[in-house]
């Protein structure tokens, strides 16, 4: 599948290498009001519908209604320090159709991270209540260096 | 010169002189009244007075009296169409029905039989199935091998379907022939009844509750007095197109197959669908909205009784969507074509999408290849569901309709196998549902003397409204392209401000939606001054007589 | 000295033209590398030896499309055939109108004569709720219709490059269609049922005959808009002592003058109807004209006479289809004549004929002759359009409606 060169062996070069296919998908958030029963995908500009069902439904048996495409454009943005305005590639998202009963529920991937988050946060809170609890005690002698106390 | 102006400063001030002594006049006889009389309390936010200047548009269209004129209002406010969601009768998508059942309002209801306004003509149904079969047989067998028909295909299209069609239109005229030349001298309503081939229906609507587009969410997020509501939603115009293989309309209307008070039964209520219709997959496209039962304006034969379409459009569908989504495309053709026919023939009648029909309307579908016959019975019962309404209207459109039944098994050797007599019973019944009188006006909401444009006196404005509507309907292409942002304007002038020092003229840098021009915002005919009135005429351009129903700017 | 010399010293498509005349003759700089390498003993070989060898032509992949590509149209085509054969298509007419009709076919005329029975048919009163509904037919298919389709372009002759604009309308194509459909349709209602289940109505089917004429082979090619069929053929009786139109002498023009010759054809006539079918019998043809179809190959408008010329050959077309499927494609006197009515309108005009077919032998003037009887230009109405806004409907002929309805009756 991949359309790659195969680059000439020269001494000191890994013997094995492992080819990625032209092919690829990946799974996008879907859009904010959407079909339960639609996935997006970004995919590879090569890809045409049916080269879509079938990756879906051979590699990992994806019951396939439908497929609708759409290439959107990149985006224009400034680059940065030169100030030009520069395109980015443009991308091609795939909306698959399953079956009617079927929904499809964007994972979660960063449940994980959440309960890290709680915990900065919350040594975080207190780093702040020491802080002002110092504050605090020192009210009345504010021009005095911090070790020096009793 | 000079007296005249003195005449008119002194006319100027005589009126003002007069005006307050008149105003105050006035004021003492209803100074005092027995109870006190508050004006009515207006709600005041924005949402209140934008709803208080559609519902007087609502109005001003209800009270135009003719139907080509109203047809001309619900298309002013855009002069380059609305963005119409295209409901065309023979592209459905995959699992559609949810779509077209909120967008028509109606409930399905599945059946074997017909409903039970149909019993009383059972019997008589009988003896002419008896009669007619033998005709029939041979008419299939004729059509399917006896004939070498030339069908001129399209490339438009893919070949089986267009093949299937073609076979099926021939078949339905045969069977019609047979049918209704065998009733003509058993039912009155028969020889009346005029048979269209081909004839054009389109209908429009608005559809209110649909979520918002995501370009239009993005606008709102930037504007800070939508902040409160940013989800608030629009209407979205809907446009119909289809064409049967054939149409039986007449005078009359046909009675209407349950009660009209059913009509509010909360039984019928169907679910509300938000997404937006390209998640479905039905795109939207500009246009004018048009309203065609197949005739224009003025004809004498306004109901529809029965309408015969064809199914070829099942072949082009994709093998994956399975034979159920099959059968349900199959009951969205026939709620789409019955609704939209319905829709239009209520429009010839003086309804519009704003204002609701004042009693129900009937029709029957049939769709077809020839030997797979399903039916539809649909009642219209009510056609206002844009925002406001959609949720308050405790109205809805019922339809029943019975799966694909097979006429006949195989046509061997000039034969007829297994001609299914249950479904041209079935047939034959919707031939005999005769049309009758209704007890109350039809026509509410059109004038008394003036219905349609060719009833109006004045000359001028008659054939202007004529060629206005005709041309409007049309949907021909503008003279002028539409306006457009090009790509380099829009990365180099909207996105990023690079070229500050450029004279600001192009719509977007003047705070101008082009789209947003309403009808009658264009230069009128210029009148030459050869061709102006005798002694010297100032006036430049002709007359325009569009319906002034759009709030001033 | 000449101004423009100096001005083309600057003139860069010249400069151009010169460079690339001097570059297009350039000579290989001699470097020297032969006479060293065969010094060193080493054969030189010359190159355009090596690109002799023709490029290897593949063959052509037959991709598989979502349509059949129509076969190519030269020899090797199965309806290929060498003799010539003089084609009349539907879209085509006569340059002599219905006297080359008569040539061709071998008919005379009895003109302004139809059978008796017709006559007599055709003055029966029809109720007036009839002539209600005939009326709403002319409405239906010249105003009410909402077809909006582009119609031809308006020209006015004493401004030809004036470019009116484009008005939409009803086609004239699908206003007959409308309008003899209803017409017909009309007529099986108000007839008796069990007149109309001995008949059958098809639309849009082809029918080809193909003779021979003084050894030259001839086609017609013709589309019944509307072919009414019937379970036994129609007879008429015929009046003797007509005043028949004798076949007129065309020259110096030959009868096969504006008929294009094509090598393309099948010798096999065809109609369209099977015999196993029972109502295969034709009874009457309906034709229409259609203006923006039907033209001359050249660029003249169509003669009312020509329009005369394309009722006989269609009804013959028909006949003869139908007699060779009968009797056999070498048929020449008919055992018993073969009839056909024939009805060619634009929608306003309507030319009734009745076809006698007595022979296929057209070759000369003599022996048995075909026999045409006519009744031609007969108004349905005189306008039916928007006028200023109202429909119109303009001088109604009701007696029209009674030879249609004698057509289909006899």
């Amino acid at each position: 599948m991949s359309t790659r060169w195969y680059p000439i062996y020269q001494r000191g070069n890994p013997q094995l290498r492992v080819f990625l296919p032209n092919f690829w998908m990946k799974l996008v958030r879907p859009l904010p009001k959407q079909l339960p029963n639609t996935v997006s995908f970004q995919c590879s500009m090569e890809m045409t519908k049916y080269d879509i069902k079938n990756y879906l439904e051979k590699i990992y048996n994806v019951p396939v209604v439908d497929v609708r495409t759409k290439i959107t454009m990149g985006k224009f943005r400034r680059d940065v320090g030169r100030g030009y305005v520069v395109k980015d590639d443009d991308v091609k998202y795939a909306h698959v159709v399953l079956p009617k009963g079927q929904t499809f529920e964007y994972p979660d991937l960063f449940e994980k991270s959440k309960d890290d988050d709680e915990e900065n946060m919350k040594s975080l809170e207190e780093a702040k209540k020491s802080f002002k609890n110092y504050i605090d005690r020192n009210k009345d002698r504010q021009d005095v260096p911090s070790w020096f106390s009793i | 010169m000079h007296l005249i102006r003195t005449h008119r400063t002194f006319s100027k001030l005589k009126s003002i002189l007069l005006r307050r002594h008149s105003q105050a006049a006035l004021i003492d006889q209803n100074e005092y009244t027995e109870t006190p009389e508050y004006p009515p309390i207006l709600d005041m936010s924005i949402q209140g007075r934008k709803l208080r200047e559609r519902e007087t548009m609502y109005e001003k269209i209800k009270q135009l009296n003719t139907v080509e004129e109203k047809q001309i209002a619900l298309n002013m406010p855009r002069y380059y169409g609305w963005p119409c969601v295209m409901l065309n009768e023979d592209k459905i998508p995959y699992n559609a029905m949810p779509l077209v059942q909120c967008y028509t309002r109606t409930h399905f209801i599945p059946t074997e039989k017909l409903p039970d306004s149909y019993a009383d003509t059972a019997s008589t149904a009988d003896e002419i199935t008896k009669e007619v079969k033998a005709f029939i047989e041979d008419a299939l067998c004729i059509e399917s091998e006896g004939v070498e028909h030339n069908f001129s295909l399209s490339l438009e299209k893919p070949e089986p379907s267009q093949k299937e069609d073609a076979l099926a239109k021939c078949i339905v005229r045969q069977i019609n022939r047979i049918i209704s030349n065998n009733l003509t001298d058993k039912v009155p309503h028969i020889i009346s009844t005029q048979v269209d081939y081909d004839p054009r229906h389109e209908a429009f609507w608005f559809v209110g509750g649909v979520d918002i587009p995501d370009s239009v969410l993005n606008w709102r997020k930037k504007q800070s007095w939508y902040k409160d509501r940013l989800e608030e939603n629009l209407d979205r115009p809907v446009q119909y197109i289809g064409t049967p293989f054939l149409t039986l309309r007449n005078k009359l209307p046909l009675k209407p197959i349950i009660p009209y008070s059913e009509a509010e039964n909360a039984d019928f209520k169907v679910p509300k669908f938000s997404y937006s219709p390209n998640n479905v997959g039905y795109f939207t496209n500009f246009r004018h909205g048009t309203n065609m039962p197949g005739y224009w304006p003025g004809d004498y034969d306004e109901f529809g009784m029965l309408s015969y379409h064809g199914r070829g459009h099942i072949l082009d569908r994709k093998e994956s969507f399975g034979p159920e989504d099959n059968l349900e495309a199959l009951h969205c053709q026939a709620m789409k074509a019955s609704f939209g026919w319905l829709l239009a023939q209520a429009n010839y009648q003086g309804f519009t999408t704003y204002n609701d029909l004042t009693y129900p309307l009937a029709t029957q579908t049939v769709i077809t290849n020839g030997q797979l016959w399903s039916f539809y019975a649909y009642q219209l019962n009510t056609i206002v569901m844009h925002n406001e309404q959609m949720d308050e209207n405790p109205k809805h459109n019922v339809c029943f309709g019975t799966k694909p039944m097979k006429l006949y098994d195989s046509i061997e050797n000039g034969k007829v196998q297994g001609l299914n007599e249950e479904v041209l019973k079935t047939l034959v019944q919707f031939y005999l549902n005769s049309p009758e009188e209704r007890e109350h006006d039809l026509k509410p909401y059109l004038g008394k003397e003036e219905q349609v444009v060719a009833d109006i006196e004045d000359d001028r404005k008659r054939c202007w409204l004529e060629d206005r509507y005709k041309h409007l309907v049309a949907n021909r292409p503008k003279h002028f392209l539409p306006p457009e942002t090009y790509l380099w304007e829009k990365i180099f002038k909207i996105q990023f401000n690079l070229r500050f020092h450029e004279k600001k003229r192009r719509p977007f840098e003047l705070d101008i939606n082009p789209y947003k021009r309403r009808l009658n915002e264009h230069l009128p005919p210029y009148i030459p001054k050869l061709l102006r009135k005798y002694p010297r005429s100032k006036k430049k351009f002709e007359n325009t007589y569009y319906p002034d129903v759009l709030n001033h700017k | 000295m000449k101004l423009s010399q100096v001005l083309n010293r600057q003139h860069i498509g010249f400069m151009f033209k010169k460079h690339w005349i001097i570059q297009g003759k350039r000579v290989p700089i001699d470097t020297g590398v032969e006479d060293y390498l065969k010094a060193k003993g080493i054969p030189v070989e010359d190159a355009l030896e090596f690109v002799k060898e023709k490029p290897e032509v593949h063959e052509k992949v037959n991709i598989v499309g979502q349509y059949e590509e129509p076969l190519p149209l030269d020899e090797n085509h199965p309806n290929y055939k060498a003799k010539p054969c003089y084609t009349l298509r539907n879209t085509n007419v006569l340059l002599e109108g219905i006297s080359q009709a008569q040539v061709l076919t071998k008919t005379i005329i009895a003109e302004d004569k139809l059978p008796p029975k017709i006559e007599e048919l055709a003055q029966v009163e029809a109720p007036k709720a009839i002539h209600e509904n005939v009326k709403k037919a002319i409405l239906s298919a010249n105003v009410f219709d909402c077809e909006q389709k582009k119609l031809p372009k308006i020209k006015d002759p004493q401004r030809p490059a004036y470019n009116f604009p484009r008005i939409l309308g009803i086609t004239d194509r699908r206003r007959n269609q409308i309008l003899t459909n209803r017409l017909l349709q009309l007529i099986e209602k108000s007839s008796d049922t069990e007149v109309t289940q001995t008949k059958y109505v098809v639309n849009d089917v082809e029918t080809h005959t193909t003779f021979d004429k003084d050894e030259e082979l001839i086609q017609f090619q013709d589309v019944c808009n509307i072919l009414v069929t019937s379970n036994k053929p129609v007879k008429h009786d015929t009046e003797k002592d007509i005043p028949f139109v004798e076949i007129p002498d065309l020259y110096p023009v030959k009868h096969t003058v504006t008929l294009p010759m094509e090598h393309f054809y099948s010798e096999t006539s065809k109609y369209p109807i099977k015999p196993s079918v029972s109502m295969n019998h034709p009874h009457t043809t309906w034709l229409h004209f259609n203006k923006t179809e039907v033209s001359n190959i050249y660029e003249t408008p169509v003669t009312s006479n020509q329009i005369l010329g394309r009722s006989l050959t269609h009804a013959f077309t028909v006949a003869s289809a139908y007699a060779k499927q009968l009797h056999g494609e070498d048929v020449k006197d008919l055992p018993e004549p073969v009839y056909i009515n024939c009805i060619q309108t634009d929608g306003q005009n309507y030319h009734f004929g009745v076809l006698e077919l007595n022979t296929l032998d057209v070759d000369g003037n003599e022996g048995t002759k075909n026999v045409w009887y006519c009744k031609n230009d007969m108004k349905l109405y005189g306008s039916s359009r928007y006028f200023s806004g109202m429909p119109v409907l303009e001088n109604y002929n009701p007696k029209v409606y009674g030879y249609i309805n004698a057509f289909y009756n006899c």
